[in-house]
């Protein structure tokens, strides 16, 4: 359902051989929600999928397989199908266009308030990059946050959107940041990198959790606020942080009910009924899944950092200065969880303080600490796995079922490097970033071990999938 | 704590050397510095060949394909006689394989000289343009190893075998010429036979232990690429080319193509997954497979290859001490050959000998300066 005016031209499209219409520039999975249409792929485990949970969403577009339905803009004309996760093109068609090199003396990762009100403190200073993989704004834009609106995008320095780094990588005095923009690879080197990569959506573990219709709650914002299409026309609203979200549910009149814990979702092409734990059943067709923002360890962990646990999260160890060496500096939701992207902001002020200083130059970030709020701070959670069933409960986005990860733990293994190898979960798509907790979660919970006495896995190059045909 | 045997190394080599003495009824202790799998194993190609080029390494990968499908058929882990593909260019390389191959024949493995278009036909994707012939075993294989340490670890328990992980071995005492004990970072176990199954560090052990003699192994890094699944069955044997960066590729039973190319760094103990090698992992890779180009990376991760200066790994007693075995030193084919280096070491720890030639790998010919031919591997060797 549209609610509100719509960007772009209105085109017709066709989907499985039905005529609709959407419109241009719009990411194909929010044209297809548009139009009532929400499973779009079949998983490796032959189950049906949306592409607002967990796991890619590829659909097949004028021929082509394995298109990202969650990106790729729709166009006048296109005939879309239903894709699976493991379609390939028996063409080869990524090409690189260019390798480029650039220098700058600060480069920040992600471009959300943190990386900006870091590159506002450090660009009129020396030369920086902010690199960010979607749009400048992240979370605070998608929320429509006033603060955030408050702020001029000035003075940040070169702006690089569209752009995903890879890694961090240590080259002497240097360090080397590579990333991606369309099918230019360009390797950015710097003296120090602030990671501003910020948080992840917490998701929830329940029957059929895997089914279309299931939104992670950045992904229904992004419908409504971006492209003014709701995510359902009866939304329930489940998980601990449903403030995340339901004051632009409110803003843009969108009736939901709050169930604070989903035990079953059914439907046949999505979710139609959900169940909770007391014995009622709703009729919906949207769940919203609001639980918690967790910091993204992989961009810190990949560039070396270590992970503690404490306040219901993990997150990457820092110095008094946020840096987790010589080079590399965390700053926002990627090193705490912040309730207010008031504080994200400041807190990347406060980092790109700390590094004009580290740079010789005088700088005082402490000046900022009276506007850095509180983050979140949750208990570990747990998944009520007696009340569950363990076949149609899903721990990750790669058909690993609650099953999967059970068995190895009962059988006795209690390291959660093992476990994450023999269930297979946190190796696939997301590289554990939605699926991770919930092992730490489940060992707890079945053993009392401490999260910060688990090994907790390392993040690997790339930080986010990267197609072959660019690096190569 | 006390033990008879101590083997010090839970990666897929020490596991089954402690799985084999089990069988046998030995009471043996494994001590591993992190969790099973932690060193090379659990970041290895998964790839099981016998096309090598000497006649020792062609046996030892035979009688290991061997034991691992027996063990393959007796615990269930998945193990995938998918064969391995070699992929030639030169009319040179194709000279000095047809001699690996008839020696191949010679011992019972069916190796087969075959032309591109048979190639092609068993991985369609293939580009084989530049391409003028290739070999092929259908008996080499495939195999996970996290199920297949798992399972070797599970099946020495139930028979006796203690293991111990989170413990790293940081001494060996010696009374006289014997071991006394093994001291490690959670108590002392007293003993009187230790195995040095540590690969990469096997060097540390020794000097521990006083070891006389001088056993050369290295640590190098080698990275292997894990890239999103496609349809199983895509890429079903393992692909090698040494023309492109000595890349090997396969395909695993979650979809995703594995493998990696021959960028070598070291000797190091970092572990470091590099820009350099994502690059030129990709730029072999789709050369052999074009298609691959439109494949997202997963993620890339990297290990050891512990190498010795011909290759060749290091197994057998040490003389001048009262017990200590070593097999260490695996370069990139130790997963492959456990079972039957399990055999060997076990045999002579048991019985004093092996009928396994394993004279090929005498620790003492670094000493007697007697390198051997190298093995062939992925990673540098003869051409290229
Ligand atoms: C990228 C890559 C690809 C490869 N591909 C293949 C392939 O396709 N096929 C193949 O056959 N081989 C391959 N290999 C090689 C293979 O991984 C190794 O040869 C094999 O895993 C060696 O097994 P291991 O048990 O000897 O050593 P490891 O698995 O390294 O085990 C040694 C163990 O000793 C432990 N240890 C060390 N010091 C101490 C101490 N002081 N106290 C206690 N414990 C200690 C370590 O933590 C480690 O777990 C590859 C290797 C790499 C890196």
């Amino acid at each position: 359902m549209r609610i509100g005016e719509q960007n772009g031209e209105e085109v017709s499209i066709t989907f499985e051989g039905k005529k609709l219409t959407a419109y241009a520039g719009e990411p194909i999975a929010i044209g297809l929600l548009a139009n009532g249409i929400r499973r779009l792929s079949i998983s490796m485990g032959g189950r049906k999928r949306g592409a607002f949970y967990v796991g890619p969403a590829p659909v097949e577009v004028n021929g082509r397989k394995r298109v990202d339905s969650r990106k790729e803009p729709i166009s006048e004309g296109m005939n879309i199908r239903r894709g699976r996760y493991d379609d390939y093109n028996k063409e080869p068609e990524t090409y690189r266009t260019s390798i480029e090199r650039r220098y700058y003396e600060v480069i920040i990762v992600g471009g959300g308030p943190a990386g900006i009100g870091a590159a506002q403190e450090i660009s009129g200073v020396v030369p920086t990059a902010l690199i960010e993989k979607e749009e400048l704004g992240g979370r605070a834009k998608i929320r429509e946050d006033e603060f955030f609106e408050s702020i001029s995008l000035n003075r940040l320095g070169d702006v690089y959107e569209r752009t995903t780094a890879l890694g961090v990588f240590y080259k002497g005095e240097y360090v080397l940041v590579p990333a991606v923009q369309g099918r230019k690879l360009i390797e950015f080197y710097a003296k120090r990198v602030i990671l501003a990569t910020g948080s992840v959506a917490g998701t929830m573990v329940f029957e059929n959790n895997d089914m279309p219709g299931i939104f992670r709650v950045d992904s229904a914002l992004k419908a409504i606020t971006l492209y003014k299409v709701a995510p359902g026309e009866r939304i329930i609203l489940t998980g601990r942080t449903p403030e995340l979200i339901d004051g632009i549910l409110r803003k843009y009149g969108l009736d939901y009910l709050y169930v604070p814990r989903v035990k079953r979702v059914e439907g046949e092409e999505g979710v139609e009924r959900v169940y909770d734990f007391e014995g009622n059943v709703y009729e919906a067709d949207a769940v919203i899944v609001s639980d918690g923002k967790y910091p993204d360890i992989n961009p810190s962990t990949q560039a070396g950092a270590s992970v503690r646990y404490s306040d219901g999260f993990l997150y990457p160890e820092t110095d008094e200065k946020c840096r987790i060496n010589e080079f590399v500096y965390i700053a926002g939701s990627a090193r705490r969880p912040f309730k207010e992207h008031r504080s994200s902001y400041y807190h990347g002020r406060m980092v790109g303080s700390f590094v004009l200083e580290d740079l010789g130059y005088e700088a005082d970030g402490r000046k900022y600490e009276e506007y850095v709020g509180e983050y979140y701070r949750y208990d570990l959670g747990n998944i009520p796995i007696e009340k569950l069933n363990h076949d149609e409960s899903f721990v990750c986005g790669c058909d690993v079922t609650l099953k999967k990860v059970l068995e190895p733990i009962r059988l006795g293994y209690h390291e959660l490097q093992i476990i994450k190898r023999l269930s297979h979960v946190a190796m696939g798509f997301c590289q554990g970033r939605y699926c991770l907790m919930h092992v730490v979660r489940l060992l707890h919970q079945l053993t009392g071990k401490d999260p910060n006495e688990m090994d907790i896995p390392s993040g690997r190059p790339p930080l986010w999938n990267v197609k072959m045909g660019i690096l190569g | 704590m006390k033990a008879d045997i101590v083997v010090i190394g839970g990666g897929i080599v020490g596991v089954l050397i402690a799985h084999e003495l089990a069988r046998r009824g030995e009471d043996v202790l494994i001590v591993e510095k992190r969790y099973l799998g932690s060193g090379s194993t659990f970041r290895c190609g998964t790839g099981i060949r016998q096309q090598f080029t000497d006649e020792a390494n062609v046996r030892m990968m035979k009688r290991a394909v061997e034991l691992r499908k027996k063990y393959h058929e007796a615990y269930g882990f998945p193990f995938k006689q998918s064969g391995y593909l070699f992929l030639w260019y030169t009319e040179e390389e194709v000279e000095y394989i047809k001699k690996a191959v008839k020696l191949q024949n010679s011992l019972g493995v069916p190796t087969r000289l075959i032309s591109p278009d048979e190639a092609k036909e068993i991985v369609p994707l293939l580009d084989v343009s530049e391409v003028i012939a290739a070999t092929r075993n259908p008996t080499d294989a495939k195999a996970s190893p996290f199920y297949a340490l798992a399972s070797f670890a599970k099946a020495a328990r139930e028979m006796g075998a203690r293991i111990m992980e989170y413990t790293e071995v940081i001494g060996i005492k010696r009374k006289g010429s014997s071991i006394d004990k093994v001291i490690t970072t959670r108590g002392e176990i007293s003993t009187g036979i230790v195995v040095n199954a540590t690969n990469a560090r096997a060097k540390l052990i020794n000097a521990m232990a006083g070891v006389p003699i001088e056993i050369p192994i290295e640590p190098y890094k080698h990275q292997s690429v894990i890239t999103q699944p496609i349809k199983g069955g895509t890429i079903n044997p393992m692909v090698i080319s040494l023309r492109y960066h000595h890349a090997y590729l396969t395909q695993t039973a979650h979809g995703g193509v594995i493998g990696g190319v021959g960028v070598e760094e070291g000797p190091t103990y970092d572990l470091t997954p590099t820009y350099e090698f994502l690059r030129a992992v990709s730029e072999a890779f789709t050369k052999i497979i074009p298609a691959l180009r439109n494949l997202r990376i997963l993620r890339i991760r990297a290990g050891f290859y512990a190498k010795t200066p011909d290759s060749n790994p290091a197994i057998g007693r040490i003389k001048e001490i009262d017990e200590f075995y070593i097999a260490a030193g695996f370069s990139g084919h130790g997963f492959m050959m456990a079972p039957s280096v399990a055999e060997a070491v076990a045999d002579i720890i048991t019985k004093g000998s092996t009928s396994l030639p394993i004279d090929r790998y005498d620790p003492y010919r670094f000493e007697r300066g007697e390198l051997r031919s190298k093995a062939l591997q992925m990673g540098r060797n003869s051409f290229y």
